[in-house]
């Protein structure tokens, strides 16, 4: 009878265990049925800026990636991101903080506060706007197929690839833009961890075709000496018009606050000369 | 990049799992005899908590369980103490999973001492803590060496699990090649570390259990 | 005044009965044989003289101290039944000897736990360890091992890690010295060596309780018998009067199985 009664007492505890878990990690969940599309003013206002002024550093999520975030010799993060970030954080009159987070985690790591914003080469869109505020938007994107090149002959355009199995990163840009393609949709699809793991997935021939950013893809594609060389970005687009933006936490007054600072560091020149040292000046768009 | 200087870079990584490694053990060695005897109480106040302890530590992934301990304090109660130190979230993880898998192999090395070895002490006047250490204490240790060496090695290749919350060990640090350099092979050489790695403790273990081999049981 | 004295002792495990009711004496220099079927409570008897269990009611003094009494309210400390634990010595059935110790160390090994409170033991140390070695190589030579100081006990046969778990027992000079069933983890053909080291300390008047199955045995070196049967003393005398002069149905019986 002891025995019993000590059983059902472990599983009360950890169903209680498991429900507070999930009710807390879920919130994010629930905030996008509530605010699903159109209303983001819906969520309250989340006080980070008196907090990061307080502690005078901003800590800013980062991953690899090359031309937006990644680090010199010495081990300095550098690229468009990495120096758009330091001139903003001189405004705000804080340090920037880069911490390499993993990319499939990045809102769990707003959510748990370990990071204060996502700043690398950062997609705008609907589905992510419900977890996260976004900045205004300043940079283009857009999304690039990479196939193989041992089937340059085979895959030619979107129609040639009608057949063809997909892969993408979970929840990324790409894969909605696989989901959201008329030829596309219905073709085999399996999600991964990372963009870098769609690469290795048509890299091994498991799928046909990877649908990622296109400056992580052609970047690493392209570049002397990649393992990637068998690889190559294919000439077709697959979807509309992209925008990176910044994000804070739902709700975070950070938002207006840096979008002020963009404003002004757009007026003074400032991003242009970084997207100049970084060959990107073509994609920048002008800040709402 | 040079082999030379991608070898320096996976090293550093190495070190982070190194560190992680010695100070998991350092930690949990101690810590595992406390919940074993904690588990083996008759007082059903500590034997029946620690026991669902266990149970949970054991029962979960420990990849879920970084992710809790990591994430949880800032989301559930804003206080994220971990945003400066990612790899004390990644010890405290591993000392206490690693303590419940200890504690278990302690217990049952500790009830493997037949009954007769106690009652021996104690007709020969020792005290319980005299018993323990000076009569039960090296058979134990003699029968938890196999389960405890197979656990440790296991412990070298469970320190990659940390990378989900972006620590920068040796899978990690190869990772980043591919990222950076567009390099995929350090990915694969990081094996060699960790074979190496595990043979240098197999060595030592075999070494111990040679040492302890002058009697049986 | 005799220096064991059981009174009217009791024992169950849970609703089993395995002592109910006995009583006995024992003087110095005796050397007493416990008889009896498997499960009539010889060995519970001796394990609750022992304090290795604890008896449900009853009294037990040993060398003129309380050592168990039901009817007294004061509890005795931890020190105090170590004290009392320490007047008698007891041989096992399995020896349970410390695998990981040599002969030697085995002996040695109370010993030096005990040096340790002793108040000169930091000054004269090495000085005491070698006191307390040398004591127990002649334990060990007096049971006929004076070669095998540092062997293991798997090293040794049967007999011989019987003879020195007697020795280990001896080292501490218990008042009196109890053997659980000796010789019955042993080859029969080692039965005689053990046999003799116990019937050498009954020459050297050791006070002995002996658990046994050999009743040939028993009769030799025993100055006196208890026959139990169901948790009883069934019969109580000289070997003699026990075996010989009015043997009870329920003993002849019983000794019949070992014709």
């Amino acid at each position: 009878m002891k025995k019993k009664i000590s059983i059902v007492i472990c599983l009360v505890l950890a169903a209680v265990t498991v429900f507070t878990l999930t009710s807390c990690l879920g919130n994010g969940d629930g905030d996008t049925k509530t605010t699903d599309g159109s209303s983001t003013t819906a969520a309250p206002v989340v006080k980070d800026l008196e907090n990061i002024l307080a502690n005078k550093k901003l800590v800013i999520g980062i991953t690899d990636f090359e031309p937006m975030d990644y680090q010199d010799a010495n081990g300095k993060w550098i690229g468009f991101d990495a120096e758009l970030a330091e001139k903003v954080c001189e405004k705000l009159g804080v340090t920037a903080e880069f911490k390499l987070i993993i990319w499939d985690k990045n809102i769990i790591e707003l959510n748990g506060k370990t990071i204060d914003c996502i700043w690398n080469g950062f997609t705008i869109d609907e589905d992510r706007a419900a977890n996260v505020t976004f900045s205004k938007e300043y940079m283009i994107n857009r999304q690039a197929i990479v196939i193989h090149k041992d089937n340059a002959e085979k895959f030619t355009d979107i129609a040639s690839l009608n057949d063809a199995s997909f892969t993408a990163e979970k929840g990324s840009a790409g894969e909605k833009a696989i989901k959201a393609n008329a030829t596309l949709k219905d073709n085999k699809y399996v999600g991964v961890n990372g963009q870098i793991d769609a690469l290795k997935e048509v890299l091994s021939k498991t799928s046909d075709a990877a649908v990622l950013d296109y400056t992580m893809g052609a970047y690493l594609v392209n570049k002397e000496g990649s393992d990637f060389a068998k690889l190559m970005v294919l000439d077709a687009e697959i979807t509309a018009k992209e925008y990176y933006g910044i994000g804070f936490r739902k709700g975070s007054d950070l938002a207006d606050k840096v979008n002020g600072i963009l404003k002004e560091l757009e007026a003074d020149g400032t991003i242009k000369a970084i997207a100049e040292k970084y060959g990107l000046a073509d994609s920048l768009v002008k800040i709402k | 990049m040079s082999f030379f200087e991608i070898t320096l870079i996976l090293f550093q990584g190495f070190l982070v799992t190194l560190r992680l490694f010695a100070l998991t053990l350092l930690f949990s060695l101690p810590l595992g005899l406390i919940i074993s005897f904690g588990s083996m109480s008759k007082f059903k106040l500590f034997s029946i908590p620690t026991k669902t302890f266990v149970w949970i530590i054991r029962g979960t992934p420990l990849m879920l369980q970084i992710i809790v301990v990591f994430y949880v304090p800032g989301m559930l109660f804003n206080y994220p103490i971990f945003k400066d130190d990612r790899f004390l979230a990644a010890l405290i993880t591993f000392v206490i999973n690693y303590a419940a898998y200890f504690s278990e192999i302690y217990r049952g090395g500790i009830e493997s001492v037949p009954k007769g070895q106690y009652e021996a002490g104690q007709v020969l006047g020792l005290t319980k803590t005299q018993t323990f250490f000076k009569v039960v204490l090296m058979q134990v240790v003699k029968h938890i060496l196999p389960p405890i060496s197979n656990e440790v090695i296991t412990l070298v290749k469970d320190t990659s699990l940390i990378r989900v919350i972006a620590i920068v060990e040796l899978i990690n640090a190869a990772e980043r090649f591919i990222a950076k350099e567009a390099l995929l092979w350090p990915l694969f050489y990081t094996g060699v570390f960790y074979l190496a790695f595990c043979g240098i403790l197999t060595l030592f273990f075999n070494f111990v259990e040679k040492k302890l081999d002058y009697y049986k049981t | 005044m005799p220096v064991l004295k059981v009174e009217n002792l009791t024992k169950s495990f849970g609703r089993t009965h395995v002592l109910k009711g006995v009583s006995f004496d024992l003087c110095e220099g005796e050397v007493l044989s416990v008889i009896g079927s498997s499960g009539s409570g010889k060995t519970t008897l001796l394990r609750c003289i022992n304090q290795l269990e604890t008896a449900n009611s009853g009294r037990i003094i040993v060398g003129g101290r309380m050592v168990f009494d039901s009817s007294s309210e004061k509890k005795l400390t931890k020190k105090e039944k170590r004290e009392n634990q320490l007047q008698i010595g007891l041989v096992f059935q399995s020896f349970n000897l410390f695998p990981q110790y040599t002969a030697l160390d085995n002996v040695t090994l109370a010993l030096k736990s005990l040096a340790k409170n002793r108040t000169d033991f930091r000054k004269n140390r090495k000085q005491i360890h070698s006191e307390i070695e040398d004591k127990a190589k002649s334990i060990l030579m007096r049971v006929g091992l004076s070669d095998k100081f540092y062997s293991y006990p798997c090293e040794l046969s049967g007999g011989q890690q019987q003879r020195v778990s007697i020795a280990r027992a001896m080292a501490l000079e218990p008042k009196i010295l109890f053997f659980d069933e000796p010789t019955s983890a042993l080859d029969p053909e080692l039965t005689g060596e053990i046999l003799k080291v116990i019937r050498q300390l009954a020459s050297d008047s050791m006070t002995m309780v002996i658990v046994t199955h050999e009743m040939a045995f028993a009769e030799a070196v025993s100055t006196k018998v208890i026959f139990m049967d169901d948790g009883v003393i069934e019969s109580c005398g000289t070997p003699n009067e026990v075996f010989r002069e009015n043997p009870s149905d329920r003993l002849k019986e019983f000794l019949r199985k070992y014709e």
